[in-house]
């Protein structure tokens, strides 16, 4: 009888719906039969496809799969391909950092080396249109708490070496003579002030206090980098939250659970002391990173401590601010490279396990476009 | 369409039992073929046809191969030939072409000329197994241990019945002979049909698709990434995943031949308990063993000749059994292994004696393990390096480390045990629940596994029936 039961709820019209979150919507193929494309299997696999999505039923059985894996087996999901995993403690750990984390996949010193003179060509550009340029490291969660990745993730320690690209990375940053922000080293430094974790159990990047942190020690580095940048932000923990801020949650959404709440902890719930800055005008800064960015934003934004704060995501779109649309960003048109040039500061921001991608192809575009 | 697929278990089963109950009792055969045929015809709609014409062309012949046909003796043994060779060149053509010419060309090419050029002929679905069906039924016709089939209806359902036409059991004619022509629906062959079919489900949904993930990642990896312990998972859990895959998947084909009152052929029976090479062939995909001892083993001489007659037809159909599973010389290698086993055992006189040691799987056990690798691997190549990483005799690089938690996870690592429980001990228990489907407990536990096995349908990803290839 239960074989029968979607059939019926399809028939008699009972809406049973369930959303997944991290899904994307693929574009869905018209379902037309032909001989030519029954004898090719095309139409056999629509039709499968279309079935599947009218019984509506399968986002509800992941969930009660997914259910079934957490309470039972503390995972995530039954396919191997998840993105995210339970980690102790009950962090949600995005896989992509695990192994790096753990000092696997680094990039090799000589390509860490060219990175850093690219760099440096980049930074002698912009000075020329008397531009700073700040290079800011992330940190992830695995690489500062070590402590949340589960033992079956671990790996042997005599697969991996002592070399440490991030502090190989910032001394050749300073021999270069590039000012730069080391947030795992200064976050190690605040740790002894606060209780509180710097990333959120259901998060992916540094949670509001993580974030407050970085963008107080942002604005003196600043101070160093622009005369007259005189905007201090400070933080302090007051309470908690029972739920954290969205952006702490990020990865509770991919988990599809009937139950995510269950995963949700207490966050520090901070307190924010700005000092405007001083002097007008205030300064327009160029942010080219990644999603780390985001968390930045929010103590930023609501500082008003930059005239504009524009984003290059992955030097793949351009997010403007305060005012703007989102566009894509074709790294063949100089235009992008010009529209930097109008900020007051560059920051060219990139997580620890992949200071390869330093950029993101932003300084070649720059190079290109100064010999052309 | 896969019996695991939700368009079966939602639409096409569902509707194909109550369209079954509602036809009149004389439309069931020929409303059963038409569905098998779309059954069929929706995996390989181009070989459909094929299906029906040479279901067609062998009801033709065998009118004259009974033992009341006009022919005399010699004129229908060479019908009874050209109907097996009709169905074998078929086979081999589908089958084994693009291996020949493979080979074939690898041969021309060491000699510094052109290879020849050939499109690929795509492998129906299905075709290792009803064609040994269409030959058992010539042959049994010829025999006269079966009579012809009243009608095409009734042979071309016998061919193309959907619960066993892709993977099997292999069901030899006069096993169903008589089911064709007539059956009883009862309440118990029903509840029974469906217990079974929700225990096949959940063995190879709960099990089996869990294992083969890991499995998959593990034989994916390169040499110098395979570590020796991953190695020795990795073929430890294709041993229970072919396992629980091909005899849940006969499961639920019985099962659902006995929703429509027939009763398939047990296909496998503890194979892991086998106290010799001789006794897995009896619990291993015994519908194959079956066929080959009566259809090529017996007629080769059997055991009947000298001792060396003997283990030349045990080579030679173990060379065949290996070679009717894949096209590729790992799996004559594989057929070459279990005959070399079975050749020792006969010579060294413990095949039967061994049934008598009950720590004999201690032994046997491991040499089945050590025999999917030849199976599983793509090819002989990839096997010997497999073999060589079991026995730590490969350099593992440094470079990408794989850490067992995104090879394994703990929910796998769960089912593997579960696995091996099944497998060795709960026997006596799993019995006894199969048996008694009115029971309260084993109905319950049967609804259980099927909501279970839907469920985690959705969660893991498509997973297709290993034995579909053949």
């Amino acid at each position: 009888m239960t074989l029968f039961v979607p059939l019926l709820f399809e028939v008699v019209a009972i809406e049973w719906h369930v959303e997944l979150g991290g899904v994307t919507k693929k574009k869905k193929e018209a379902l037309e039969f032909s001989l030519e494309n029954f004898r090719r299997g095309e139409f056999q696999n629509r039709f499968e496809k279309w079935f599947t999505r009218k019984l509506d039923i399968r986002p509800a059985l992941i969930k009660t799969d997914n259910q079934i894996n957490y309470e039972l087996f503390s995972q995530l999901s039954s396919s191997e391909r998840g993105k995210a995993i339970l980690g102790n403690d009950g962090h949600l750990i995005e896989k992509i950092y695990i192994k790096r984390a753990q000092g696997a996949f680094t990039p090799k010193r000589q390509k860490l080396l060219s990175k850093v003179k690219e760099l440096k060509k980049t930074q002698r550009i912009l000075q020329q249109y008397n531009i700073p340029l700040l290079i800011l490291i992330s940190t992830n969660k695995p690489s500062f708490y070590n402590e949340v990745i589960p033992n079956n993730y671990r790996v042997p320690q005599r697969l991996v070496g002592d070399y440490s690209p991030l502090q190989f990375f910032t001394e050749q940053l300073n021999n270069a003579g590039i000012p730069f922000i080391d947030s795992r080293e200064f976050l190690k430094s605040e740790a002894s002030s606060f209780n509180d974790k710097f990333f959120a159990q259901t998060g992916t990047h540094w949670n509001e206090l993580g974030s407050c942190l970085i963008t107080s020690k942002l604005y003196s580095t600043m101070h160093e980098l622009l005369l007259g940048f005189d905007a201090k932000l400070e933080c302090q923990v007051r309470g908690q939250r029972k739920l954290p801020l969205p952006m702490d949650r990020d990865l509770l959404s991919v988990t599809n659970l009937w139950t995510p709440e269950k995963l949700v902890h207490p966050a520090p719930l901070v307190k924010r002391a700005f000092q405007e800055p001083s002097h007008a005008p205030r300064p327009s800064v160029l942010f080219v990173g990644t999603s780390y960015l985001w968390a930045l934003f929010y103590n930023i934004d609501k500082a008003n401590a930059f005239s504009k704060r524009d984003m290059y995501y992955y030097f793949k779109r351009s997010v403007p601010s305060p005012r703007g649309t989102e566009r894509p960003i074709d790294r063949s048109d100089p235009i992008w490279v010009k529209r930097a040039l109008t900020h007051n500061l560059v920051v060219l921001e990139v997580n620890e396990v992949f200071l390869h991608r330093i950029g993101y192809g932003f300084p070649k575009m720059l190079l290109k476009y100064d010999k052309e | 369409m896969v019996f695991s697929s939700f368009l079966f278990l939602f639409a096409f089963l569902p509707i194909t039992v109550v369209l079954y109950f509602v036809a009149p009792k004389s439309s069931r055969n020929a409303l059963l073929l038409i569905l098998s045929y779309l059954f069929y015809a929706w995996g390989a709609p181009t070989i459909a046809p094929l299906l029906f014409v040479m279901s067609f062309f062998d009801f033709a012949i065998s009118r004259h191969l009974g033992p009341d046909g006009k022919f005399s003796v010699r004129t229908k043994k060479t019908i009874l030939v050209l109907g097996i060779a009709t169905n074998l060149s078929l086979l081999v053509y589908y089958k084994y072409w693009n291996f020949f010419l493979g080979e074939l060309n690898s041969l021309i090419e060491a000699y510094g000329f052109e290879g020849v050029h050939w499109s690929e002929v795509l492998l129906p679905i299905g075709i290792s197994f009803f064609t040994f069906q269409k030959i058992s039924y010539l042959v049994d016709v010829y025999r006269g241990t079966a009579k012809r089939a009243e009608s095409l209806i009734q042979y071309a359902l016998y061919v193309a019945l959907f619960p066993q036409l892709i993977a099997g059991p292999i069901v030899r004619y006069h096993e169903i002979a008589e089911q064709l022509k007539t059956r009883t629906h009862t309440l118990e062959k029903f509840t029974a049909g469906l217990t079974r079919f929700s225990i096949g489900l959940a063995k190879k949904v709960l099990i089996a698709d869990f294992l083969g993930q890991s499995v998959d990642a593990i034989f994916a990896l390169q040499s110098g990434e395979l570590t020796t312990s991953f190695a020795w998972f990795g073929i430890l859990a294709y041993t229970f995943q072919i396992y629980f895959d091909f005899s849940g998947y006969s499961d639920m084909a019985i099962g659902i031949g006995l929703l429509f009152g027939f009763t398939l052929p047990e296909n496998f029976r503890n194979p892991y308990l086998a106290r010799s090479f001789r006794d897995f062939w009896t619990r291993w995909h015994i519908t194959l063993s079956n066929w080959m001892k009566e259809y090529l083993y017996i007629p080769l001489g059997g055991n009947r000749g000298s001792e060396l007659r003997t283990a030349v037809n045990l080579w030679i159909v173990f060379l065949l059994s290996g070679l009717w599973h894949g096209a590729s010389w790992n799996f004559v290698l594989w057929g070459a292994y279990h005959g070399l086993f079975l050749s020792l055992e006969r010579a060294l006189g413990i095949e039967k004696q061994a049934t008598h040691w009950r720590l004999a799987p201690l032994i046997v056990f491991p040499l089945i393990v050590f025999s999917w690798v030849l199976f599983r691997a793509d090819t002989v190549e990839h096997a010997t390096a497999f073999y060589q990483h079991l026995l730590g005799l490969q350099h593992v690089a440094l470079e990408k480390p794989f850490v067992w938690g995104e090879l394994v996870q703990s929910r796998t690592m769960f089912v593997f045990w579960i696995a091996i429980a099944l497998s060795f001990f709960f026997v006596r228990y799993r019995g006894k629940a199969i048996g008694n489907t009115h029971s309260l407990v084993a109905l319950s536990a049967s609804y259980l596994l099927l909501l279970l096995s839907l469920v985690a349908l959705a969660g893991i990803d498509y997973a297709p029936f290993l034995y579909f290839r053949f």
